[in-house]
């Protein structure tokens, strides 16, 4: 055998110890991808416990897609009573014990399919699936299906999926070493058939609350926008799209770039200068499973957002730097080191 | 409470429920606030006796061991039923449920213990068999726990959700409810509609407040 020869069978090798995996299972990725439509265009309205370390919540969903409109309403039937409204790209934040509204309006086009996630077979270079047993939840025949992650810079899910209409019955968030972090187990849910409006409507009365909104001018470009390196992205995620906005309470636009690894996404908002009202912050947060990682950059508040580990958005966010002028696109955006696949 | 409720309870959350007694017990959680509250503190127990990761408070291991006290044992896992598994991921709820065995021992011992505080340690010297099945981690990439080990300099603590690390500020709650709104419109529906039930839910540590 030739050098050269040798050299072409290892990497044949190799490229098919790489390539092993990711088509392990064609009909696993077929499950997350019909339950993932099924949550995005379905008509659906259920009640489900939330367990999570140190609550338990009771909330109701109702879900409509109706002449191409998506409606959607998810309340706290517990204490707080809580609302989120959605009507298409608008989303209403009801929180009574705040006495406020919060409304985010999302201005790129194509919420509903455009945030269905596309599972091709590179999915499976960062997340493991298998297809477990058939069992039954609230009597109806379901699929177990594990989704985990190869490393511990994202979760995974255990997921009970409806055989007939692929509806999560009940979703297990786990850590990498396959804890559950949280539960969501319906207690009812009544799948298809027309819905009223107004099963939209909120329980609250928000007509005396404070409406926090965005401003009307959205998506005009700022003077003098920087350029933006996302230096140190995690394996595997790379940036899926971006976008400028107003957050609702704020004048500044706000740079959005949305990172994925083909089932988590990982947003970073970049905002001023002019410096935003509030304090410069520079720290971490979390909100239930999604974990924040905020810093100051050149006078700009950088900050990332996900349901990933803390680790995965504190990586990112330390890697967001100030790129030197030299190429451009519409976001201000380039990359450094490695290309991203 | 009956103790075959508490074995429902707890086979539920190990995923060993037979079908039939989950829908029931579903249904009855959705009625009964006290009983989906209990369940709740179930997982709770559980994950502590586990050797799981629990976020730290001070006042935490009085609370749990006040509300066992106050409650009747968990059963012996006399009749646990195993799952066919596909994998080690998909077993791990047959792991939890060799755990269970070590919680009923360490449950018995902190209601006849006044001091009640210190959970994590009789699990630890419950019987040693027991314990490794279920916190074996699962084959993910090799050196990542280790790098993130590494990274904190010292030993994992005890929480249930992955740690903040210490010292560091914390993002004004305001701030991060309109990041966290914004990015829930650009996740997918299974994660978006996670990252929303986190907003209205009643979470203590995390309540989003709006400026």
């Amino acid at each position: 055998m030739t050098g050269g020869a040798a050299r072409r069978s290892a990497w044949l090798a190799a490229a098919a110890l790489v390539a092993a995996p990711v088509f392990a299972d064609d009909e696993a990725r077929q499950w997350l991808a019909s339950m993932h439509e099924a949550l995005a265009t379905r008509n659906y309205q259920g009640e489900f416990l939330h367990l999570a370390a140190d609550h338990t919540e009771k909330l109701r969903i109702v879900h409509r897609v109706k002449d191409g409109h998506i409606a959607e309403r998810l309340v706290n039937v517990g204490s707080t009573r809580r609302e989120v409204i959605r009507h298409d790209s608008e989303l209403q934040c009801i929180l009574p014990d705040d006495h406020k509204v919060l409304v985010e309006t999302e201005h790129d086009s194509g919420t509903l399919l455009g945030t269905l996630p596309h599972f091709d077979a590179s999915l499976e270079a960062n997340y493991r699936l298998e297809l477990g047993e058939h069992s039954t939840v609230l009597g109806r025949p379901v699929r177990v299906l594990a989704v985990a992650p190869r490393d511990d810079l994202r979760f995974g899910y255990r997921l009970w999926i409806d055989e007939e209409n692929r509806l999560p019955m009940r979703t297990d968030l786990c850590d990498a070493e396959g804890h559950v972090l949280e539960q969501v187990m319906f207690t009812s849910l009544k799948v298809g058939g027309p819905i009223a409006d107004s099963a939209f409507h909120p329980d609250n009365d928000p007509s005396g609350f404070a409406w926090i909104r965005q401003g009307a001018a959205a998506a005009r470009p700022l003077p003098g926008d920087p350029l933006w390196r996302l230096a140190q992205l995690p394996p595997g995620f790379r940036l899926s799209a971006t976008s400028q906005q107003q957050l609702p309470g704020s004048d500044a636009l706000v740079t959005h770039f949305m990172l994925s690894d083909g089932l988590a996404s990982v947003s970073v908002f970049i905002e001023g200068p002019p410096a935003p009202p509030r304090q410069a912050t520079e720290g971490q947060g979390r909100v239930g499973a999604a974990f924040a990682y905020s810093r100051v950059v050149d006078g700009h508040q950088v900050t990332a957002v996900g349901e990933v580990p803390p680790q995965t958005v504190e990586m990112i966010a330390a890697g967001v730097a100030r790129a030197k002028a030299t190429r451009r696109n519409g976001f201000g955006l380039s990359f450094a080191g490695q290309p991203q696949q | 409470m009956s103790d075959l409720l508490n074995e429902q309870l707890s086979a539920l959350l190990d995923g060993e429920l037979p079908p039939e007694e989950t829908t029931l017990l579903l249904h009855r959680l959705g009625r009964e606030p006290a009983l989906a509250a209990r369940l709740a503190r179930y997982r709770l127990c559980g994950d502590v006796l586990r050797g799981e990761r629990i976020q730290p408070r001070p006042d935490f291991a009085m609370r749990v061991s006040a509300r066992v006290a106050a409650e009747a044992p968990l059963p012996a896992p006399a009749a646990v039923r195993r799952p066919r598994v596909a994998s080690r991921w998909l077993a791990r709820a047959a792991g939890a449920a060799i755990a269970a065995g070590v919680a009923v021992v360490a449950v018995v011992v902190l209601r006849q213990s006044p001091e009640l505080t210190r959970a994590p340690m009789l699990a630890q010297s419950a019987p040693a068999p027991a314990i490794p099945a279920a916190i074996v981690p699962t084959a993910h990439r090799a050196g990542a726990a280790e790098r993130s080990l590494a990274a904190t300099g010292s030993e994992p603590e005890m929480y249930v959700t992955p740690a903040a690390r210490p010292g560091l500020a914390v993002i004004p709650e305001g701030t991060l409810a309109n990041y966290v709104v914004a990015h829930s419109q650009s996740t997918s529906p299974l994660a978006g509609q996670s990252v929303l039930i986190h907003l209205v839910a009643d979470d203590a540590r995390g309540q989003p407040r709006v400026p």
